[in-house]
């Protein structure tokens, strides 16, 4: 019944086209807003997900954690302060040099960086190295993401777990109808939850709610970075961006409200 | 896929299943089931029910009114009852109903009451926003019109909604008897997930999930019972057809018990949190 749809395929089909322009020089070049993203919000998208493995009441101090697609430490640095090592995987090296500096700042010395793609990383040489192996907002870099799914469970002797937004909400299709584009619209957590039903990986699933939290500067580089993937901004662009920045924000803070969906499942054999 | 109509899907299921029936032995089924299905429910000090509450640890404590639909033995009535202020028990089948009676007694559970009605003529009506939790397990194949249904047990809630559903047939041990018996003619499916998940998601809800496994243990006896009546929906059960589900439970029975692992989805979702409808 489920089989009606050929999800991997249209993953495929549309990941492609986004995974060509959110390249590793894109995320260079977006380290310095999303950094401020992630420490204004104080990891919270990392410690919401750090809490439901808490309660759930599977991660251990004991426990060796992989982070596919690391960014600043949005995840490695909430699990680093629980766990016993955390292995980083982050191409862009401006993300790795902000990763170094969060990590020295909260006196974490328990993170292992590796500066690779996650891709380029020979699986078989990690069997079942990892009690936890996670992929947080990042698995749209992965056409093939049956494939990398697998690998993940490959490297795993407990749990994998990717973490992915929600719809995006009425406020961000207002400015992308402004600013005339149009981008990816794949609903990515609905696909992952039926792309591992059909890999046989069945998932538990979690909902909850996170805050983004950012400077004024930030949120318009933000945005002025991610219209750049379609076009280069005009001074009209820019004044858009402004009025949709300026008109969200409040004491110098550009705040939204947003859902997560966190799956995990045990590695199968 | 986001045009993927799951209602429709469904109703198409249902049908299909509809199609290969021999006969629909109505409510008197659940009565014949009730021996059975109560001892499979009460395996290891009812774990399958135990395993739910886990799941829901969250959302229920000692303040909970729990509404039950398609009761059955007291698969939930007797584990929740021990946790929550009160279960209200929804169950058609008189067999079933005087199960949970007993049950409950013999575990000293008396926090609970039983309406003896098929779920679609319960009027919500009345019970409007009642219940802190509605739950129901693995009753929705029952429904053609499921969406319906569920929108119901949002109704009766003021909190939360669960459905736990099988995962289909994940050892494939269930397909070799079917064959066997039924020959070519493909096994109906009862299987309510993923599709259910998918459902709730595209009408806006939040659901979350998780995966349980449980054992259920049957005397042998009450295994060929099971199997027996179960067959008799699809064709008639001639002794030659029940000497080959007594072969298969023999040759799988540990002495004189006959033991199964079983994986089920525990769905539940806040009934206030809706997002927008995908379509």
């Amino acid at each position: 019944m489920q089989d009606l749809v050929n999800w991997e395929k249209e993953w495929e089909e549309k990941t492609i086209q986004i995974s060509k322009v959110s390249d590793t020089i894109y995320w260079n070049k977006r380290a310095k807003d999303y950094t401020n993203y992630i420490k204004t919000s104080d990891y919270n998208h990392g410690r919401k997900i750090r809490a439901i493995f808490e309660n759930a009441n599977i991660l251990k101090p004991e426990f060796e954690v992989l982070d596919i697609a690391a960014g600043p430490g949005s995840v490695s640095i909430p699990f680093a302060e629980v766990v016993k090592k955390v292995t980083a995987i982050e191409p862009a090296k401006e993300m790795v040099e902000n990763l170094l500096g969060n990590a020295e700042e909260k006196g974490i010395k328990n993170i292992e960086i590796i500066n690779k793609k996650w891709e380029e990383v020979n699986d078989a040489e990690w069997e079942k190295k990892f009690d936890l192996v996670i992929c947080s907002q990042a698995s749209w870099q992965f056409p093939d993401i049956g494939e990398q799914l697998m690998r993940m469970n490959r490297v795993s002797r407990g749990y994998c777990s990717v973490v992915n937004g929600i719809k995006d909400d009425d406020e961000f299709a207002k400015i992308y109808k402004k600013l005339e584009i149009n981008p990816e619209s794949l609903d990515r957590f609905i696909y992952l939850f039926n792309i591992l039903y059909q890999r046989n990986m069945l998932a538990n699933v979690r909902m909850f709610e996170v805050v983004m939290r950012r400077s004024v500067d930030s949120a318009l580089s933000m945005w002025e970075l991610l219209l750049s993937k379609y076009r280069e901004p005009t001074d009209k662009d820019k004044e858009t961006i402004k009025k949709h920045v300026f008109s969200n924000s409040k004491g110098g803070l550009y705040q939204r409200k947003s859902k997560m969906a966190v799956m995990w499942w045990k590695a199968v054999d | 896929m986001q045009q993927l109509n799951w209602e429709n899907l469904w109703e198409k299921i249902y049908e299909e299943r509809g199609k290969i029936e021999y006969r629909d032995p109505g409510i008197e089924y659940w009565d014949k089931r009730a021996e059975d299905f109560s001892e499979s429910r009460k395996t290891n000090d009812y774990e399958y029910g135990r395993e739910v509450i886990k799941a829901l640890h969250e959302i229920i404590n000692s303040n909970s009114e729990v509404l039950d639909i398609g009761a059955g033995p007291g698969t939930f009535v007797i584990p929740f009852a021990k946790k929550v202020k009160k279960v209200t028990a929804v169950e058609p089948s008189k067999g079933m109903c005087e199960k949970i009676g007993k049950n409950a007694e013999e575990e000293g559970v008396r926090n609970f009451e039983i309406i003896n009605k098929v779920w679609q003529e319960v009027d919500i009506s009345k019970i409007t926003g009642k219940y802190d939790l509605v739950i129901c397990s693995i009753v929705l194949w029952i429904f053609k019109d499921v969406w319906e249904q569920l929108k119901r047990m949002e109704q009766s809630s003021r909190g939360y909604c669960c459905v736990v559903t099988g995962t289909g047939d994940w050892n494939g041990e269930e397909q070799k008897l079917w064959h066997k018996v039924m020959g070519d003619v493909k096994k109906p499916s009862y299987s309510e997930y993923p599709l259910i998940y998918n459902l709730l998601y595209s009408k806006g809800r939040f659901p979350n999930v998780d995966i349980i496994y449980y054992t259920s243990e049957r005397s042998v006896e009450n295994e060929i019972m099971h199997k027996k009546l179960f067959f008799e929906k699809y064709r008639e059960v001639t002794s030659e057809i029940e000497q080959m589900i007594r072969d298969y439970v023999l040759t799988k029975a540990e002495g004189e018990k006959y033991r199964e692992k079983g994986r089920a989805a525990v769905i539940w979702w806040n009934v206030q949190e809706k997002g927008e409808e995908i379509q």
